[in-house]
């Protein structure tokens, strides 16, 4: 922005305004001096001349020749430019006789003003205060100085010692002169013009001298100064002034090209840092997109560009969504950001330009400003289709081989069953043959038993194969694993199983299916007394069960855990107990029972595992969320455990 | 009294199936309901043959045979070993290995281990094996042609 010299010209109309007052101050004291002393001179030369005027005519005077005084004093004034008027005036014999030059022998009354500057009204001499010489205007405008100078008589004619003569007063008369000041008021004025014109001239040539010197000494380097800040400002930080002055400007300037190289360096800090950060960013192979409040993408780094086909030219400005195979995703995803900052591993799936479909976990995160408000997202995605690809297939052959297994169990179970049937007939027969009620009737009970043991299986197959609808409700688990306990209390006793429960007060109430959740938690505790009865304890061991409940995950999940010193799993059997039919028990077991179990966790939302080791016992654990938001109506196998796997 | 024949089996019906059979036929049943307990039977008796179930709780049939095996005062005395997969051992053994398409196959895979481990020693041949459900008269005629009446 340009800016007018405005503190040069302050200064300088100030500066000039002084000087130009002081100038003034000058010009009038000289012009009250000139004025003072001019009529100061005046006064002493006209009283001089009226005294040397009546020096003259003294002795005209005493010899009473008033022609002769009359004729000098006309003489005076004849040819005079000051002279304005001299008149005489005398007291003859108490009468006063003024001879005026242009009208001598007049006769003043006694009231006259002319007598009335040395006497009160008519009455005696007195010392009046009225000046004996005064200005006064004349009518034409010029000022006159007026001087009255008495005339004294003789000392010896005052007493009248040497003869009598009429007046013996100590005043004759006076003198009273006019003086025109008329030249000397030109010349005054004279002078007062000449001083105003080398005033004026001085003040000019002052205020154009400082103008120049201000504008060079100030004017220049702050112009200077500013423009060099303006470059800085201006983001040419490699500016410097590297000044040579050693006045405070130079001072000045030192401190910015010192902050100048401060800026620099803390700016090619920041670069360095923010390009390091951008190389890792740009060089990622993941996908890494920033959005802004409102869902247009504001940066797309070289993996999603590789992954999704696409230049960043051509998504910068787009909407999120366009990037989503089904775009509602993006509002869940976001849904999930709202109570925390940041969604771990979302999965979902991306469309590329060329259509196509990229299996991805997708990290969420809010951007927030220095001032902590929210800004934006930044999505880092991983491209996991090859992986997915190659999880399916697993599944698909662990899915295969599980109808492998599945069929084997299930002819090994009924193989089982047939030979208690057979067994069943055979006694019935042999009892029937020999008339032999007790075998027949235990043929028959060992056939019931047979049918009851198929009517399970078939019962719990039908269990789980059917798709399964929840029915929640707000459940204390510390009641259920009591249930639990009673349950099976009356079996552990039998087989010396001790069962311990260590559960706190006040656990929050959980949504669930109390029927599922206790069926799963039986089948559980059921295996923990199987694997305490299979296994053979020795030295101070005995065989016990401890239930154990207790949050977890900042409360957000509640966890049961069964822990029995049994006999254990191997590495191979504990990799299989969620698989239906697998059983390591010939013929109590139907296979299905941990099956169940994990598929009623899983229903929940929640995550079953177990931790085991051979002859040391095994620990299972039930994870279950304490808030349920949905009431999951209707789940169906691959879509009842979201997040999962 | 008839020779002794030990049976092993948790299972209380199997138990009970087999010796009724066998006394109706002669002979001295003797019963165990797992491995230990078999073990324990063994030295109590003279033992002339052993039908012993492979899957069982605290000691599989095997894990008992293979230690009767070891002992010397035991090694001789004949066993028939009962198994409900018995029937498909015959085709397992003929399959290749074919870990990739079936990984989980754990009770098949096991068995068929065991199996050839044992055979690597000579001392299982497919003959010794009686598949469940058992036929009575088949059993005893196993039975008879190993000790006799």
């Amino acid at each position: 922005m340009r800016r007018k010299n405005s503190v040069v010209r302050k200064l300088s109309i100030s500066l000039i305004a002084i000087v130009t007052l002081v100038i003034a101050a000058a010009g009038l004291v000289n012009n009250i001096l000139s004025h003072h002393y001019a009529l100061e001179s005046a006064r002493e030369a006209l009283k001089f001349n009226s005294e040397s005027i009546l020096s003259g005519i003294d002795k005209l005077m005493m010899t009473r020749n008033n022609d002769g005084v009359l004729e000098l004093i006309q003489d005076i004034s004849k040819d005079s430019k000051v002279y304005q008027d001299i008149r005489l005036m005398s007291h003859y014999s108490g009468e006063i006789v003024v001879s005026r030059l242009d009208e001598p022998g007049t006769i003043l009354s006694e009231e006259d003003p002319s007598c009335a500057i040395c006497h009160d009204q008519s009455g005696p001499l007195v010392p009046s205060d009225a000046a004996l010489d005064e200005v006064v205007a004349a009518p034409s405008g010029t000022r006159i100085l007026h001087v009255i100078t008495p005339i004294m008589n003789e000392a010896s004619c005052e007493t009248g010692e040497c003869h009598e003569h009429a007046d013996s007063g100590p005043i004759l008369g006076f003198l009273e002169a006019e003086y025109s000041l008329e030249g000397i008021d030109a010349l005054i004025s004279s002078q007062n013009a000449s001083f105003a014109i080398a005033a004026f001239g001085a003040i000019l040539l002052g205020a154009m001298a400082l103008w120049i010197m201000f504008k060079q000494t100030l004017g220049r380097p702050i112009r200077e100064m500013a423009a060099g800040i303006q470059a800085i400002a201006g983001h040419d930080l490699s500016f410097r002034f590297n000044t040579s002055r050693n006045d405070e400007f130079g001072l000045v300037e030192e401190s910015v090209d010192h902050m100048a190289a401060r800026i620099q360096a803390h700016q090619t800090e920041l670069r360095d840092a923010r390009e390091y950060l951008e190389g890792i960013v740009e060089n990622s192979a993941d996908i890494i997109i920033t959005v802004n409040l409102k869902g247009f993408i504001q940066t797309v780094n070289r993996g999603a560009e590789q992954t999704l086909g696409y230049q960043r030219e051509e998504l910068i400005g787009q909407r999120i969504e366009l990037l989503f195979a089904d775009p509602r995703e993006r509002d869940l995803a976001i849904a999930r950001l709202e109570h925390r900052d940041s969604v771990v591993n979302y999965e979902t799936c991306f469309r590329t330009k060329e259509k196509g479909v990229r299996n991805v976990l997708l990290t969420l995160s809010r951007l927030r400003n220095a001032e902590g408000a929210a800004i934006g997202t930044i999505g880092i995605s991983k491209d996991v289709t090859n992986e997915k690809e190659l999880q399916d297939l697993l599944v698909r052959s662990q899915a295969a081989a599980s109808i492998g297994e599945a069929a084997t169990a299930i002819q090994h179970a009924i193989k089982n069953m047939l030979n208690t049937l057979t067994g069943g007939s055979y006694l019935a027969r042999l009892g029937m043959a020999k008339n032999n009620q007790e075998r027949m009737g235990e043929g028959i009970d060992m056939i019931d038993e047979g049918i009851s043991t198929i009517a399970n299986l078939s019962s719990n197959m039908l269990k789980y194969a059917k798709e399964w609808t929840l029915k929640l409700e707000f459940t204390d688990l510390a009641l259920l694993v009591e249930d639990v306990c009673k349950a099976i209390k009356q079996t552990a006793g039998q087989r010396d199983v001790a069962i311990h429960r260590d559960i706190p007060d006040h656990l929050p109430l959980v949504s669930c299916d109390s029927r599922l959740v206790h069926m799963a938690l039986m089948d559980i505790a059921t295996n923990a007394l199987d694997a305490c009865l299979f296994k053979s304890y020795s030295g101070t061991e005995t065989p016990e069960i401890v239930f154990n409940v207790y949050l977890e995950n900042n409360g957000e999940s509640i966890v049961v855990e069964v822990r029995d010193n049994g006999i254990g799993m191997s590495e191979e059997t504990k990799a299989k107990v969620f698989t239906p039919f697998f059983t390591t028990k010939e013929l109590s077991g139907t296979g299905l029972g941990l099956a169940l179990t994990s598929r009623i966790v899983r229903l929940h939302g929640g995550e079953i595992g177990v931790e085991s080791e051979p002859q040391r016992g095994s620990r299972f654990r039930i994870v279950l969320p304490v808030e349920r938001m949905s009431t999951n109506q209707g789940a169906k196998d691959g879509q009842e455990s979201p997040g999962g796997r | 009294m008839g020779k002794k024949v030990l049976v092993v089996d948790d299972d209380k019906n199997a138990v009970k199936f087999l010796s009724v059979v066998l006394s109706e036929n002669g002979y001295d049943p003797v019963i165990a309901s797992d491995g230990r307990e078999g073990l324990e039977k063994v030295e109590e008796n003279d033992i002339d043959l052993i039908v012993l179930d492979v899957m069982m709780p605290k000691k599989t049939g095997f894990v008992l045979f293979k230690e009767l095996k070891r002992k010397d005062q035991y090694k001789d005395i004949p066993i028939l070993m009962l198994t409900a997969v018995a029937a498909s051992l015959g085709e397992l053994d003929a399959q290749e290995e074919d870990t990739f398409e079936r990984p989980y196959d754990s009770l098949r895979e096991s068995l068929r281990k065991t199996i050839q481990e044992m055979r690597g020693s000579g001392d299982v041949r497919p003959e010794m094996f009686v598949d469940k459900p058992v036929d009575p008269d088949a059993f005893i005629e196993r039975v008879r042609q190993l000790i006799g009446d």
